[in-house]
């Protein structure tokens, strides 16, 4: 997934170029929104702390390090830090203010309720009981679709470590969705 | 399993390069084809549309505010300046390591004020504590802003930057009004700092005035002028230090003159500080020559020299100056430090009651006898007494013992405890671990959703929103204020950083000019230079940096307030976000089984550990508090030995052989190839600063030699016997 002018466009933002500022902005907001969404289940909220996080990459830009770590890894570090801050502010760990989506009838089987299109009202439910590593390295790869080394840099952990969260991790969703819809 | 682990990522790549999820479960067993259809589903997840309004307002919020940092960046920001290229500020007041980084701090953070400027949202005439926090209704657009001057327009005035603290500046015979960076400065008009404070007074000729904390200045002539005609700049000093950086000319009758009660001094392409106390003046040169004169006497001090004039009467003769940091091993009418004797007198500035054991710097004046007197000491780094930190649940609350996470806290009188704690809510203890392995509090507060900060800074303005230090400090009522406050007073200020970044003030109270910790959590906004919820961090090596932080990332900060404001970070590191966590920092007694600071733990084989860690060494511990109150060590790090310190002298070489150099005073350095020198200028006459450092068994190496003046002769000693020992003996 990677870019070539997403790099120049962040060169060009650090450097005060408001253009390129707005195309990064262009490029992530919907993927940043889905991933807060995913974390928060609130949609007002979640368009909140989109905002939010813009506006923290922007007060960080000049000290990001291309080399260091990837852009959109780095953009999630923030992201997943304004969540985490959310959860630390109201001393909740998950949202549940949700409504419930209607699920898959009771007489699917497991593959069936699986195969069966998600609405991210019931992935949150799911990925809400998951351990909190699992549960980025499932959102970030999977509903985000950042690579295994993003999640890795992401998460400042290794490729390795991240391979095994997302194997612990699907197999701990599918037992989740299974559970919810049983 | 980790076969199936590899397999399920190489088929989801598979996937990713556009193969069918029937070509990717090709060939995998029912629980792994089972996995990628979870995966393969998740991925056509629907989400919701954003709000193309809340999308539109956003990017529109996020240009408007880039505009606007674009344009504050062109301002001067108030970040650490650049100290003159003094080999005794710099060497004299750092080890020779820490200095080399805090350098490289200070040029980063003064190339970023260059190239870059202020902290994103910063307002005109920010400091560094200044709230950053941009707001975007109601501001003017930033294209009607107006720069701040970074430097003098004509050579009739001064630009007033890099302002830290309180600054003031007094117009003729006007009141004294708060000063900012970028106002200009004539003659006739004054400019003093408050404590904790520093300002620089920037000529237009390149020539630049650094006023250091609770100083004041008289511009009394300023005609700094580049076009052929004499430049002279002519101040007043009534108190305080200064410390000047003058441009060089060559057009005669140019003056830069600095006048104190005592005396004066006349310089050209000089640097050079004046501290001027009540008693005296005093003069120290670090580049060129400075004519120094009262009473009809003029004696010349150069580069590596000192003069002092005492009230009413002539400048003494130049001596030579020693300076450095170290250990203290002792203390009182003579110091010891990193294994010297250094002598006090009266007149000695003692700043941070240092004791045996904690590590501080010296700056002070080599007799002709060879007597080191020391100026000033100030306490650098306090030893690590054995501390510890720890995060949980409250299990007990007594009158004389608590238990948090299932380990007892003793508490006494001192220890600080947030109100309303009770049984059950999460809080953070620190404090000493005594020798016994008893833990003692210092401080227990409640973690809740706000973050905590104490520092302590110099009062700019009071009122309904308070501003110390730069920072805007809002009080409720709620706040405890003690005594009367007023503009100028240092205070220790503590209380909670709000969501909305506001720092909400529980207490004020009158501060010691010896308390300048600080110490608060926030959120990381840059790392280069740090810059921690909109204050600037300096940092040295001593610096213990924990984590891998980013921006964004939230951290709690731990240093001190230097002198002229810089708050210069002992510790960051990231904001533990699991409970039951502790800290240890202490000696080892034991390191099979392990105690630290008293205190015993586990490891296990996840448990990093620095090699070479013996009993006797000083070591942290960071851990787990287990279910059971067995403390699990995650980390075990070597605070690594410094040394005894390292310091500098100045003398005028007499003689000189290969390796070996013979000063004024006959004192003779032997060194070796290994020692940084550039040798080919040396003659008689030349003075030399020399670096040496003293290692842990107490061997004083030499570091560096420096060739910084030319004497036409060497001045001859001639030990006099002194009546008067109760002050400046250094004729």
């Amino acid at each position: 997934m990677h870019d070539p002018g997403e790099q120049t466009r962040v060169v060009l933002a650090q450097e005060g170029n408001v253009d390129a500022l707005g195309e990064l902005y262009d490029q992530h907001h919907e993927s940043v929104f889905r991933y807060v969404l995913a974390r928060v289940g609130d949609r007002h909220l979640a368009e909140d702390l989109t905002g939010d996080v813009f506006m923290k990459m922007l007060a960080g830009l000049n000290g990001y390090r291309p080399k260091q770590v990837p852009f959109r890894a780095w953009l999630y570090r923030i992201a997943r830090n304004r969540v985490t801050d959310h959860y630390r502010r109201e001393g909740l760990r998950t949202h549940t203010a949700l409504d419930e989506a209607d699920g898959p009838s009771p007489d699917d089987d497991l593959e069936s309720a699986v195969e069966t299109s998600l609405t991210v009202e019931r992935v949150q439910h799911a990925v809400a009981d998951l351990d909190d590593t699992q549960r980025e390295v499932v959102v970030l790869r999977f509903l985000i679709g950042l690579s295994l080394r993003e999640v890795a840099a992401a998460l400042e952990k290794s490729v390795g470590a991240v391979k095994s969260l997302q194997h612990r991790g699907l197999t701990a969703l599918r037992s989740q969705l299974a559970h919810e819809r049983s | 399993m980790r076969d199936r682990e590899e397999l399920l990522q190489e088929r989801l790549e598979q996937l990713e390069r556009g193969a069918s999820l029937e070509e990717c479960l090709q060939g995998l067993g029912e629980e792994d084809a089972t996995l990628l259809r979870t995966a393969a589903e998740l991925r056509t997840t629907r989400f919701p549309q954003r709000d193309p309004q809340a999308v539109t307002e956003q990017r529109a919020a996020l240009v408007h505010q880039a505009k606007e940092q674009r344009h504050m960046n062109r301002e001067p920001a108030s970040k650490p300046r650049i100290r003159p290229e003094s080999p005794f500020t710099l060497w004299g007041w750092l080890p020779l390591p820490a200095a080399a980084a805090l350098v490289v701090v200070l040029l980063v953070a003064a190339s970023v004020v260059a190239l870059v400027g202020s902290s994103p949202g910063g307002s005109r005439g920010d400091s560094p504590g200044t709230d950053t926090g941009g707001q975007i209704a109601g501001e003017a657009p930033a294209d009607e802003l107006e720069p701040v001057l970074l430097a003098a327009p004509d050579p009739q005035r001064a630009v007033l930057r890099d302002t830290r603290g309180l600054v003031e500046i007094r117009s003729g015979d006007g009141d004294w009004q708060r000063g900012e960076a970028g106002q200009l400065i004539s003659s006739a008009d004054a400019v003093r700092t408050g404590a904790l404070s520093a300002a620089t007074l920037a000529f237009y000729d390149g020539s630049a005035a650094h006023l250091g904390p609770a100083t004041e200045v008289v511009v009394d002539d300023l005609a700094a002028r580049t076009d052929g005609g004499p430049r002279v700049v002519a101040l007043t000093q009534l108190r305080g230090e200064t410390e000047h950086d003058v441009a060089e000319t060559a057009v005669e009758g140019s003056l830069y003159a600095v006048h104190t009660g005592a005396g004066s001094g006349l310089a050209q392409g000089t640097k050079f500080k004046v501290v001027a106390a009540a008693a005296f003046t005093r003069f120290y040169v670090t580049e060129g020559s400075v004519a120094v004169s009262n009473l009809d006497v003029v004696v010349t001090v150069v580069a590596g020299q000192a003069t002092t004039i005492n009230l009413g009467e002539a400048p003494l003769a130049p001596v030579f100056l020693v300076s450095g940091d170290g250990e203290v091993f002792e203390i009182g009418s003579v110091w010891i430090v990193a294994g010297q004797s250094l002598l006090t007198d009266s007149s000695t500035v003692i700043v941070g009651s240092p004791q045996p054991g904690d590590w501080v710097a010296f700056e002070g004046r080599i007799l002709i006898d060879g007597t080191r007197l020391v100026d000033k000491i100030v306490l650098l780094w306090r030893h690590p007494a054995n501390r510890f930190a720890l995060t949980g649940a409250v299990d007990v609350i007594g009158d004389t013992q608590w238990t948090i996470a299932g380990r007892k806290v003793g508490v006494d009188g001192e220890t600080a405890i947030d109100e309303g704690i009770a049984v059950g809510d999460r809080v953070a203890a620190s404090g000493v671990a005594l020798s016994d392995g008893t833990l003692l509090a210092r401080s227990i507060r409640a973690l809740d959703d706000r973050l905590h900060f104490e520092f302590t800074g110099v009062v700019d303005s009071v009122g309904d929103q308070w501003s110390i230090s730069g920072r805007a400090i809002a009080v409720d009522e709620n706040t405890e204020i003690e005594g009367v406050i007023a503009t100028g007073d240092l205070v220790a200020v503590e209380g909670r950083i709000l969501d909305d970044g506001i720092w909400l003030a529980r207490e004020i109270e009158p501060a010691d000019e010896d308390e300048r910790e600080f110490e608060f959590t926030g959120t990381v906004d840059n790392t280069d230079p740090w810059e921690v919820s909109g204050i600037a961090l300096a940092t040295d090596e001593r610096t213990e940096i924990e984590g891998d932080i980013g921006v964004g990332d939230r951290v709690e900060v731990e240093g001190e307030v230097l002198e002229d404001g810089i708050w210069l970070a002992s510790e960051i590191e990231l904001v533990d976000k699991a409970l039951f966590r502790f800290h240890l920092v202490g000696e080892a007694s034991g390191v099979e089984p392990w105690v630290v600071a008293g205190v015993p733990f586990t490891v296990d084989g996840d448990t990093e550990i620095d090699d070479g860690i013996e009993v006797g060494d000083l070591v942290k511990v960071r851990g787990r508090i287990l279910e059971d109150g067995t403390l699990l060590a995650e980390k075990i790090k070597l605070i690594a030995h410094l040394g005894l310190g390292c310091f500098s002298y100045t003398g005028a070489v007499n003689g000189f052989e290969e390796g070996k150099i013979t000063l004024h005073n006959w004192q003779t350095i032997i060194f070796d190839d290994e020692v940084e020198f550039e040798d080919d200028d040396l003659e008689i006459g030349s003075v030399i600063l020399v670096q040496v450092c003293v290692d842990d068994d107490g061997n004083v190496i030499v570091v560096k030699i420096i060739i910084i003046f030319f004497l036409d002769e060497v001045p001859v000693v001639v030990v006099l016997v002194d009546d008067d020992d109760d002050d400046d003996d250094d004729d």
